[in-house]
């Protein structure tokens, strides 16, 4: 590919980037009360296996494979912070995609 | 439980980034403050919004919904212009192999677990806990079908993003 069309897409990647998170999160704040975004505490079981799931698991899944596998410190470091954002900005959207707890709109 | 937890990652990214990126310059404060600008801000103006002006808010939903999926479109469409462009050149070096089969194994891994962990739960709870990592499934198989070809969908296009962005 050459060097501008490549140079492009990655500069028009990186503003879409910074227009997706900026959205997103404002979509996401025009939905929700704080009530709302209080509501999965109450349901202890589910938030320690969100808790356990996201912050504890996958990062195990992550140090397995780097231990496991023989890569380069980059790409480990790459995979771990993977393993760590468990509520990166797409996260959301993919919940919306796959049907999960996205804020439905209420009035 | 989305949100919730991008509200804990915005608090624990700062103090682990330092120790994942040793030798990089990453102040947690900075990172911190990245994090806070971008997302939790947004977040907080989008409910202060909805509660001083329902209609308003009502209003906004529409036009931040196309800007958030024609953003994501884009970036899903530029990334992976770059990324299949240059996929041979990516799967022939050990690097770039082992990137793409960590990805597609640290992928598969977190979404079965994490879908195994909430399998008591309703199918919502179930997507929640598998959609940070990957996402899940519905208990009838025509769903189940559906939803697995969207989530591959959607995975396959973070494999391009996270391989894009390790070169």
């Amino acid at each position: 590919m050459a060097a501008l069309p490549s140079e492009m897409l990655y500069d028009i990647g990186n503003i879409a980037i910074y227009a997706f998170v900026l959205s997103s999160m404002f979509l996401t704040g025009l939905m929700v009360t704080i009530g709302d975004l209080m509501a999965p505490v109450r349901n202890r079981r589910l938030l320690s296996l969100a808790l356990l799931s996201n912050f504890i698991i996958v990062p195990l899944i992550a140090l397995t494979l780097i231990a496991l596998i023989p890569m380069n410190p980059e790409l480990a470091a790459g995979l771990l912070l993977v393993s760590i954002a468990a509520g990166a900005p797409s996260t959301a959207k993919v919940a919306q995609i796959t049907g999960g707890t996205w804020p439905r709109r209420s009035p | 439980m989305t949100i919730l937890m991008t509200i804990i990652t915005i608090l624990i990214m700062p103090i682990l980034v330092p120790f994942i990126l040793e030798g990089a310059d990453a102040h947690p404060l900075d990172v911190l403050v990245n994090l806070v600008v971008l997302i939790l801000i947004p977040i907080l103006l989008g409910i202060l919004v909805k509660s001083r002006s329902g209609a308003l808010a009502a209003r906004l939903r529409r036009p931040m919904d196309w800007i958030s999926n024609l953003s994501i479109a884009a970036i899903f469409l530029s990334y992976g212009i770059i990324f299949l462009a240059s996929i041979g050149e990516i799967v022939s070096t050990s690097t770039g192999a082992t990137a793409v089969s960590v990805a597609v194994v640290f992928t598969l891994a977190a979404l079965g677990l994490t879908y195994l962990l909430g399998r008591r739960f309703e199918e919502d709870s179930r997507m929640d806990l598998a959609s940070g990592p990957g996402s899940g499934t519905s208990p009838q198989p025509s769903s189940w079908s559906l939803r697995a070809l969207r989530t591959s969908r959607t995975m396959s296009f973070s494999w391009c993003s996270w391989s894009v962005s390790l070169r």
